[in-house]
């Protein structure tokens, strides 16, 4: 009986202990695309973020951009994503701004400069709302319920 | 009469158990269980506990003891919130970490911090044999492990990078931006400042302001503002 009690207990607490596997969470994607401007001469970038269209989130690199570009765009995403959800209700474009002017940037992220390679490189494809450019769809991790401090306004 | 309403309503009042069912498990002709709702105890230790509680998080074992820190529902005993009883327990051979304030921890110079918490079920098992009550062994069972939850470092929010060429979740760790999922819901994908190694790490704070225009970048209305944290 006690070895039969053991085994129940044990198959008991195998079933309580979530897995690794059922912690793998679905990313939330964005859409990097490159707009060729050739009178564009420094590197620059927007980020969209749509209610209703598809893709929802959308970088637009312009100019010689480089990971550093890149890295500051999804950054400025995920702050929104933060404040507004993973999802938006409007349309809008947004932007970071800072409280004095800094010089020092964040470490690009260790994969930015393949992806801006690659997205260089990808065939043009027609983006809801941008047009025709080069496109790739990347994947961030969700930002619901994380604790935000600060002010949401 | 009154006196004794009075000294009836100054008795000191035992939480109540939410009325909850109870399930009996049939082991054989001679042998049941009865499984019912339990008081959560004010501390939960290692041994068999240990193990259950000590699954990984985040790259990270945590500590096996905990202790209950809240019940949300208190005409419910039987379901707690647990925080770790000390801080002792995390390194598991995974080097120096700090801890802020107000509880929180981070093994890799601030780039990520952690706040483990379990929220857990607790139930009793009154097993019978032959008529006669044998045994009473409780269990805790964990309903949600919050421990991944990242929060932000000391006076505002940390910057939360999603990348990391290690991720800390294992050692050949990368993150992929192509793939549409992650490997856990929350820190291994930040590597952040901390994660890439080698060489030291600036890490700075800055306060910052996240604009968003609705009409085409004519005006600009802050959606967020508050202190955040990079690194060079």
């Amino acid at each position: 009986m006690i070895v039969k009690t053991t085994m129940a207990l044990l198959s008991v607490a195998m079933i309580s202990v979530p897995t690794l596997a059922q912690q793998r969470v679905k990313r939330v994607p964005v859409t990097v695309v490159f707009r060729d401007t050739p009178a564009a001469a420094a590197a620059s970038y927007t980020v969209l973020r749509r209610a209703s269209q598809t893709p929802r989130d959308v970088i637009v690199l312009v100019g010689p951009a480089t990971g550093q570009t890149l890295t500051d765009a999804v950054r400025t995403l995920l702050y929104a994503r933060l404040a507004e959800g993973d999802t938006t209700a409007r349309d809008g474009v947004v932007r970071t701004r800072h409280s004095h002017s800094v010089n020092q940037h964040a470490n690009p992220y260790p994969w930015a400069e393949r992806v801006v390679r690659d997205v260089q490189a990808a065939p043009e494809r027609e983006v809801s709302g941008v047009g025709r450019v080069r496109a790739v769809e990347i994947w961030l991790p969700p930002q619901r319920g994380r604790r935000l401090r600060g002010n949401i306004k | 009469m009154v006196a004794l309403l009075c000294l009836v309503a100054l008795l000191p009042r035992q939480p109540v158990q939410a009325q909850q069912t109870q399930r009996v498990i049939v082991i054989s002709a001679d042998e049941y269980w009865v499984v019912r709702p339990a008081t959560c105890p004010i501390h939960l230790y290692g041994g068999l506990i240990g193990w259950l509680f000590g699954y990984p998080n985040g790259g990270y074992t945590w500590t096996p003891d905990w202790t209950r820190h809240r019940v949300p529902n208190q005409a419910d005993y039987s379901h707690a919130e647990y925080r770790p009883s000390s801080y002792d327990g995390y390194t598991q051979g995974k080097g120096d970490y700090i801890t802020s304030g107000d509880g929180i921890i981070s093994f890799d110079t601030s780039a990520r911090w952690y706040e483990p918490e379990l929220y857990v079920e607790c139930t009793a098992t009154d097993k019978f044999y032959g008529g006669h009550i044998i045994a009473v062994n409780e269990h805790y069972h964990v309903l949600e492990n919050r421990g991944d939850i990242v929060v932000c470092k000391g006076r505002g929010t940390a910057l939360l990078e999603p990348t990391g060429e290690n991720t800390g979740f294992g050692p050949d760790a990368t993150y992929d931006p192509y793939s549409n999922f992650g490997d856990s819901d929350g820190c291994e994908s930040e590597g952040g400042s901390g994660g890439s190694g080698g060489g030291s790490t600036t890490c700075w704070d800055e306060y910052i302001y996240v604009e968003e225009s609705f009409d085409g970048g004519a005006t600009w209305e802050i959606i967020w503002e508050g202190w955040a944290q990079a690194c060079m």
